[in-house]
């Protein structure tokens, strides 16, 4: 050991700007536990064991990152993840059982335990600091005054450290070790404590030593430290890299994974009165089975692969689905679509090591769910699947039928990317590509569209329980005020209201606008009283108003939609969409036709144990999509999501029927957030109500949640690129 | 090459978990010597602040002991029978056995002691047991002045091999080190090691002629020369003939001598192979 301090400086001279400063690769470091209980002599010879039994615990398993001048980098986790083992054996301090670390100079490491003497008094301390460091005498000697003025310490320097508090400790070892701007500095917990003016100078240090080409490494359960201090991030989980990149990304992803175990432990004993109510609607709850791990979930805006290995084994599904003769669009990393023939199984595939789950979309499976309610006799629109490269499919089917056609994609997307009133090949082709840009499918969806009313009927139990009238979102001229403009002032008075917060109007960017059949731009002004409907997305959910008309509805309407979902035991149907010319009259009398269900579970996640995991549930799903349905195992665990955002109020036998679900499927608790649903944030489902109310009524004890902030994205007017709405026509009252 | 190999090389970085060469490390021992200085001061400082005699305990201590032994051995079982300057014997005895014995046991326990140091500073892990035997040597030189001061008055006689009792203390220094340094890896992992050596010590005791004489109480021939091969028995014999002109064997010395040169090598060649293992 020759002084690496010297060494290192001269080699930053030498060096191109930003290079290497600390390789780890592949770190593997295992600790040995020795059991607790000793075992007596006789006992060792005769089974034979001599040494104490033991455990190996793998601390840190392949860890691998590169850091370079200037950089700082956080690691997070939550107790027990192998972060200060990780430091540790940056310093070189432990053995590694596998890998290798490279740095350029020795790191310095600071921690918050590590008092160097604490009979002694903090001078002695400094001085014996700064030998320790390899300074001599002399040298030791000049720093003891500037160490002294840094931490502030000056009128207790004589005092023995023991008599410090544990602020005072950490910020005259801080101050010790940062002294001689070190060239790579670990920090293990240290700068938490002590006042805001000396984490503050202890941030410039950090700075400093950024600045200076060094490199910093903090380990810290404080994240708000981390985010200031650190340019990168590493969350370790179980010793394992879980995510690394920027830091507030990395952060975000951490605590956004930590947040079941976070409900878990906060969990209110009662369920919340009405005045603790969440402010933030919830949309979709997570119901946790009794045995289920949290699940392991990405979030909008950091992708799967990040989170680990999982799309190598996404991959090999898909390589099985393939070996099969199915066909597999790739929606995402652990998202496709397995087709066979007229059959289609889209899911979502994810794996981690020694255990896998699967999910079905039941009810994004739209075809499926349409061909089922066409079986129980309800007048469906006809409707195909085409390819959206070979248009002479949608040509057949324009040519077979008159009025107008919608196209839409085959796994609902809430409405987004459907387009309706077509009546030329043109401008199917063109709403084709819109849905293949989505969602990068080669297959679309063309149905004949049906003139009505948009109608939501709420089933529980297989009865009609309430029935909504969805109106299109519209707005009303003032001669003053663009398109645009309108929309925001009516998402302005929206977001005011409780129950209207998220049902924002958004204006989709690619279609032209259309009014009385010229077009209209979002900054057109809009003449007085002149009223824009929008919406026309088949859906007719984003933006629009709901109407309870349970109470006027035909009692004929109830009678066939209480047979539509009694005809589907299998799956239970939680809402029917229709559509009519008037609820007040009877079926009969009227064109009617129903466009779909939502059936729940919305989402059934299936968790396997095992190390072949991967592979079962590969030809589980192949021969669900194959068609044999009873390949579908029995024996699940895991978590089930409900979706509950129908289109109605919250309705107490809706909870009912919630409970007796959780009984039936041992589930003991639930959290939800609709946030928590891939390209939802800010987009979330029209018909709002308070689903945590509803979820702790049907449950009650000990669960209910603390709901995570929701951050609603303003609406990206005309440059969203998931806009639900198009103008449809315009006119004047 | 690999990934890392050819990062590392291209960039100049050093591999964590490798040991410096023998060279190197000597240099870096010797380069933080104040360090060691620092850290065994800082300890004797730290031992007797807090009581109200302070420093003087590391006189009064060895003095109380010697007392009991001198009643015991001396006056009871008659070991004080045909020595010269019986208590200048044993005084002399006690202090420098008690010295080696202090060395070597701290020692043992200076990996665990100093774990907080040890994890948040990289230093050459010998200097560890290094700073005991300083801090041990420092604790050592008011029980000479003692040894002095009975000898004096025991009438013993003050010859010029005084002159030689530094480098006789270095030997026995260095000796003990080398032993501390096998102590002091063993003890780094199994802490039992500290437990068992006051009482292996004992046995050394009575075993390495402190309280009484060895040729005096050993008959057979061979069994004597076993003895007499002791380093205990020798580092402590060479103190006697140092400050009380004692008659002093070749074969005594000499291997006490080996000792003192073997014992540190080995000492920390065994020492040394753990070095990064310090601190798990």
């Amino acid at each position: 050991m020759t002084d690496l301090v010297t060494d290192a400086n001269d080699s930053i001279d030498a060096s191109t700007p930003a290079s290497t400063t600390v390789l780890a690769e592949d770190v593997h470091v295992t600790y040995r536990v020795y059991e607790d209980r000793p075992r007596g002599l006789a006992d060792r010879v005769k089974t034979g064991e001599l040494r104490r039994r033991y455990r190996e615990v793998e601390a840190v398993r392949g860890v691998s990152f590169e850091l370079r001048e200037g950089d700082s980098l956080g690691i997070i986790g939550s107790n027990g993840s192998g972060k200060s083992t990780l430091l540790s054996a940056l310093t070189g301090l432990l053995p590694l059982r596998a890998g290798g670390i490279h740095v350029r100079s020795r790191p310095t490491l600071l921690s918050v335990g590590a008092a160097l003497r604490l009979g002694l008094s903090g001078r002695r301390n400094i001085v014996l600091g700064c030998l320790a460091a390899g300074m001599s005498k002399a040298e030791a000697l000049e720093q003891v005054e500037p160490i002294i003025e840094f931490s502030g310490l000056s009128e207790y320097i004589d005092l023995p450290m023991k008599a410090y508090s544990s602020g005072m400790r950490a910020r005259l070892t801080f101050s010790i070790a940062t002294v001689r701007t070190p060239d790579i500095l670990l920090v293990d917990e240290a700068l938490a404590v002590g006042d805001m003016e000396f984490r503050e100078r202890s941030k410039e240090r950090i700075d400093d030593i950024r600045d200076s080409a060094g490199t910093v490494i903090l380990v810290s359960h404080h994240l708000s430290e981390i985010s200031a201090s650190c340019n990168r991030a590493i969350w370790l989980d179980k010793g394992v890299i879980r995510a690394d990149g920027d830091t507030d990304e990395v952060i975000e992803t951490y605590e956004w994974a930590q947040q079941p175990h976070q409900r878990w432990a906060t969990a209110p004993t009662k369920p919340l009165g009405d005045d603790e109510r969440p402010a933030t609607p919830l949309t979709s709850i997570r119901l946790l089975a009794r045995e289920a791990s949290p699940p392991i979930l990405a979030r909008p805006g950091v992708s799967f692969d990040r989170l680990n290995t999982r799309q190598a084994e996404s991959a090999l599904l898909q390589a099985k689905t393939l070996a099969r003769g199915m066909n597999v669009v790739r929606l995402g990393p652990t998202t496709f679509i397995a087709s066979l023939g007229e059959q289609e199984y889209p899911f979502v595939a994810n794996t981690a090591p020694g255990t896998s789950s699967y999910a079905d979309h039941l009810s994004d499976f739209v075809e499926r769910i349409r061909l089922l309610l066409d079986r129980s006799g309800l007048p469906t629109p006809r409707r195909t699947v085409f390819s959206t490269r070979e248009g002479q499919v949608a040509e057949d089917f324009l040519a077979g039928g008159s009025g107008p056609v919608v196209v839409r994609p085959v796994v609902s997307t809430s409405g987004r990317r459907v387009s309706i009133d077509l009546r030329s090949i043109d401008d199917v082709e063109s709403a084709a590509q819109r849905v293949s840009r989505r969602s990068g499918g080669a297959q679309a969806v063309i149905e004949q569209q049906v003139q009505g009313r948009d109608y939501r009927v709420l089933v529980v139990d297989g009865r009609v329980v309430s029935v909504v009238e969805t109106v299109p979102a519209h707005v009303r001229g003032d001669g003053r005020s663009t398109l645009g403009e309108l929309v925001q002032l009516k998402n302005d008075r929206r977001a005011e209201h409780p129950f209207m917060a998220m049902r924002r109007v958004r204006l989709d960017a690619d279609p032209v606008l259309v009014s009385d059949g010229s077009p209209v731009e979002a900054d057109a002004i809009v003449p007085v009283g002149e009223i824009v409907d929008l919406g026309a997305n088949g859906h007719l959910r984003h933006g629009g108003d709901i109407v309870d008309v349970t109470d006027e509805t035909h009692s004929s309407i109830h009678a066939v939609m209480d047979t539509a979902a009694k005809a589907l035991p299998e799956w239970p149907i939680t809402e029917v969409h229709l559509i009519a010319e008037d609820h007040r009259l009877s079926i009969h009398d009227q064109e009617w036709s129903v466009l779909g269900a939502t059936v729940s579970p919305r989402l059934t996640m299936h968790e396997y144990a095992g190390d072949d995991a991967c592979h079962s549930i590969a030809d589980i799903v192949i021969d669900a999509v194959a068609g044999t349905e009873t390949a579908l195992p029995s024996k699940l665990t895991g978590s089930i999501t409900v979706d509950l955002s129908i289109a109605v109020q919250p309705d107490e036998r809706y909870a009912s029927w919630l409970a007796e679900f959780c009984e039936e499927r041992n589930v003991v608790g639930w959290i939800g957030n609709a946030a928590d649903v891939p390209g939802y944030q800010g987009q979330l489902t029209g018909a709002i109500m308070d689903v945590s109310a509803i979820a702790t009524r049907a449950i009650g004890g000990p669960t209910g949640i603390v709901p995570q902030q929701v951050e609603l994205t303003e609406p990206r007017a005309a440059s969203s690129e998931i806009g639900g709405f198009e103008v449809r026509s315009a006119h004047r009252t | 090459m690999s990934k890392q190999v050819a990062v590392a090389s291209e960039h100049d970085l050093i591999v964590l978990g490798t040991v410096a060469p023998l060279h190197t490390y000597l240099g870096e021992m010797w380069a933080r010597r104040h360090f060691a200085y620092a850290l065994a001061d800082g300890d004797l400082r730290v031992k007797h602040m807090n009581s109200v005699l302070g420093q003087m305990w590391h006189l009064l201590n060895p003095a109380l002991m010697i007392l009991v032994y001198y009643f015991i051995f001396g006056v009871f079982l008659g070991a004080r029978d045909g020595i010269d300057n019986y208590v200048a014997f044993l005084v002399a005895g006690v202090i420098s056995f008690r010295y080696v014995q202090a060395v070597i046991i701290q020692c043992t326990r200076s990996v665990p002691a100093n774990i907080g140091l040890i994890r948040s500073v990289q230093f050459p892990r010998a200097l560890v047991p290094g700073a005991v035997t300083i801090e041990q040597t420092l604790a050592l030189l008011p029980g000479l002045l003692l040894v002095f001061v009975v000898a004096a008055v025991d009438g013993a006689p003050i010859t010029w091999r005084i002159l030689l009792l530094p480098a006789v203390i270095g030997a026995g220094a260095s000796f003990a080190l080398g032993l501390g340094f096998f102590g002091a890896r063993i003890g780094a992992s199994l802490t039992d090691l500290s437990q068992v050596l006051p009482h292996a010590f004992r046995i050394l005791l009575y075993t390495s002629g402190v309280l009484f004489s060895l040729q005096r109480s050993v008959s057979n021939q061979l069994i004597l020369t076993i003895f007499q091969l002791n380093p205990f028995y020798g580092f402590v014999s060479t103190v006697r003939w140092s400050i009380m002109a004692q008659p002093l064997e070749p074969l005594v010395v000499g291997s006490f001598l080996c000792w003192a040169l073997i014992a540190p090598v080995v000492g920390l060649w065994y020492f040394r192979r753990a070095e990064h293992q310090f601190g798990a």
